[in-house]
């Protein structure tokens, strides 16, 4: 299992702390991809063969929660792992991007809790 | 309701200087920080309340924060430095927000606005329910918690 992995959060700073927290995580990742908004991330998602995607909610142009819409409603994005890292704490807005088969993980996270919500999203056992 | 208030603010405070930035930090009684110098992050929300948050770091410390969230030794641009004092104010909002109201509410947060200080932060409107003090390992910040003026 190799991931090519797109990150998708309006901060600079957060997409930063992402990807370290990703690499220190020890998930096996091949290039990482970028995005600043829902809808540049769909521009990336048109483009590259895209395994993992790990989105804000609260971001301009384009939230987290509309893209993941928009990628449950295609079906050549419908398949791709979702992790949506927010700081969203409303259970209700939570249960909601359950039901649309993502999992969810709260800022601040640890490399741990982004292990194993990748694996989880990906129906992947830890070894 | 204000002891609630105030022991949210410095929770999410405390967790996020300390899980995002590797700071320690613990509630102040001291209001050493009034009037002081420090880049301040608004972030508007949307619900049951609805109101404000603020965060105010002081300039030197927030420079340290953006380098340990970035996870380099050199100091980051202004840029960095605000967009990270902006991040750290969405997660200390998302933390409170759910303190106070539940999780079953929703709320709608607006991105983070960034002033050059605390009072340009404030508008006239605004009605503040509480400050919490915080000092930061080689610094100070604070957190504020903005009710709109009732009609």
């Amino acid at each position: 299992m190799s991931l090519h992995t797109l990150v998708v959060d309006d901060s600079a700073v957060m997409r930063s702390m992402l990807i370290r927290t990703l690499r220190l995580s020890g998930l096996p990742l091949t290039t990482v991809e970028q995005a600043g908004n829902g809808q540049e991330a769909l521009e990336v998602l048109a483009r590259t063969g895209i395994d993992l995607a790990l989105i804000d909610l609260g971001m301009p142009i384009m939230d987290g929660e509309a893209l993941l819409v928009k990628m449950r409603e295609n079906q050549a994005l419908a398949r791709i792992g979702v992790v949506v890292v927010s700081t969203e704490g409303s259970q209700t807005r939570i249960d909601r991007l359950t039901e649309l088969g993502a999992v969810f993980i709260r800022k601040p996270f640890t490399p741990e809790e982004v292990r194993t919500a990748v694996l989880r999203v990906l129906g992947v056992g830890d070894a | 309701m204000p002891d609630t208030l105030r022991g949210a603010l410095a929770d999410a405070g405390i967790g996020a200087l300390e899980n995002m930035a590797w700071l320690f930090a613990e509630q102040s009684s001291h209001a050493s920080d009034e009037g002081c110098i420090g880049p301040t992050a608004r972030i508007e929300f949307i619900g049951v309340p609805s109101g404000a948050l603020l965060l105010q770091v002081e300039a030197p410390l927030l420079a340290v924060v953006a380098g340990a969230m970035l996870g380099t030794d050199d100091t980051p641009d202004l840029v960095l430095q605000r967009d990270a004092l902006g991040e750290l104010a969405n997660v200390v909002c998302g933390h409170v927000l759910p303190e106070i109201a539940g999780t079953r509410e929703e709320y709608l947060l607006a991105p983070p606005t960034v002033f050059t200080n605390w009072e340009a932060a404030l508008k006239p409107t605004d009605v503040v329910a509480e400050v919490v003090h915080l000092a930061v390992q080689g610094g100070w910040a604070r957190v504020g918690f903005i009710r709109p003026a009732p009609n």
